[in-house]
């Protein structure tokens, strides 16, 4: 039995968002690094073009590919830094306190240590181990995330719960 | 992805029980060997093949080989489980590794090692009239069974030997191994093997 517990913290739910765009999903890790290279392929063209032509044509365009890829980063970042404060917003106030127990058979939802909810491992759809996070995050049927973190244990080890996770995870997989 | 498992089970009720069949069996530590030996010595003569280049140190190697020696001595199977121990030259998995050490554990760095391995327990096997060869590694939920029996059905072919497919974690296998290790008490590592896996495992605090 593992007591754990969770909270929508922003740097957390950041590191989530992270770890789901970059991390987890190949595709958008190597979109990403595409769109980059692009990017910086176009710019270094300019500059060669300006440097031979010495035309302000090529130096606009320089810079107007710069600010274009900085404007999307920076979209990209405040739209993240938004929803996680208006999730963390919405939830910190209920989600303080909260704690669950994860047992063979449930995940025990509980609330100043008082149990208020039970989920079954069959409403879990996934289950991800960030090691270098050190977090877990299973996800329901619902769409809910559980974020674990593992400085965040209160009853049982890392260790134990990486290995309920991974067998759980197994048994997911044998599902799937 | 095929369901290997399956494909194992197929496998062994082909396998009449009047005429056991053997199987060189690609250890790679004793928790790991536990449920498998449990599971297969019902059905087929089982000689495991200590061969892991990879562990580093060459401490951890020996513990674990000692750990799998002091396993197939204590635990009580249908038939007596053997044990070749393999050579130990950590080059050969470096020579493998060069150019990929940078690489997370499981991927290209990996799938090279498990052939290293596999090729290993092939070649012995077919020199040595095994029916058989295969691996305990898929059992580990770190590990990539789809890549294993691939490579493993490849090697067979080449070598001229059977492959016993697998995908031991499933039906509860890796929780049955870790049972099988608090039952035994055996000594559970925090890293997979090579030096870079132990890397990671500093960097995460598991070592």
């Amino acid at each position: 039995m593992i007591e754990i517990k969770t909270e929508w913290t922003e740097e957390n739910l950041k590191r989530y968002i992270m770890y789901k765009f970059f991390f987890s999903n190949k595709f958008t890790m190597v979109f990403a690094a595409v769109f980059g290279v692009c990017f910086a392929a176009i710019a270094a063209s300019c500059a060669a073009m300006f440097a031979m032509t010495k035309s302000a044509v090529f130096l606009i365009l320089v810079g107007a590919v710069v600010v274009l890829a900085v404007g999307v980063a920076a979209l990209f970042v405040l739209k993240i830094n938004k929803n996680v404060k208006a999730s963390v917003n919405g939830n910190s106030a209920s989600s303080e306190g909260e704690s669950v127990i994860l047992d063979e058979d449930k995940i025990t939802v509980c609330k100043n240590e008082t149990p208020f909810g039970e989920i079954s491992w069959e409403k879990i759809v996934s289950i991800e181990l960030y090691d270098k996070g050190k977090t877990a995050y299973l996800a329901t049927e619902e769409g809910a995330v559980l974020i674990l973190e593992y400085k965040n244990i209160f009853t049982g080890t890392e260790k134990e719960l990486r290995e309920m996770l991974l067998i759980k995870n197994v048994k997911l997989s044998e599902k799937a | 992805m095929l369901n290997y498992q399956k494909k194992l089970e197929e496998q062994l009720d082909g396998i009449c029980s009047q005429n056991r069949k053997s199987v060189l069996l690609h250890a790679c530590c004793a928790p790991c060997s536990s449920y498998v030996i449990e599971y297969l010595s019902e059905f087929l003569d089982i000689t495991l093949l200590y061969f892991n280049p990879n562990i580093s140190p060459e401490e951890e190697y020996r513990k674990r080989l000692k750990e799998v020696e002091r396993l197939i001595g204590e635990m009580p199977l249908k038939s007596k489980v053997k044990l070749l121990a393999g050579r130990y030259e950590a080059k050969e998995f470096f020579e493998i590794a060069r150019g990929l050490e940078d690489l997370p554990e499981g991927g290209e760095r990996c799938f090279k090692c498990y052939r290293l391995r596999l090729e290993e327990a092939a070649r012995l096997g077919a020199e040595n009239g095994f029916d058989f060869f295969g691996t305990t590694l898929s059992i580990s939920p770190h590990k990539n069974a789809e890549k294993l029996n691939l490579i493993g059905e490849e090697l067979g072919e080449r070598y001229g030997i059977g492959y016993l497919y697998g995908d031991f974690k499933k039906k509860n296998g890796y929780k049955r191994s870790i049972e099988l290790s608090g039952i035994y008490g055996l000594y559970r590592q925090n890293y997979c093997g090579c030096v870079f896996s132990r890397n990671e495992a500093e960097k995460t605090g598991r070592v």
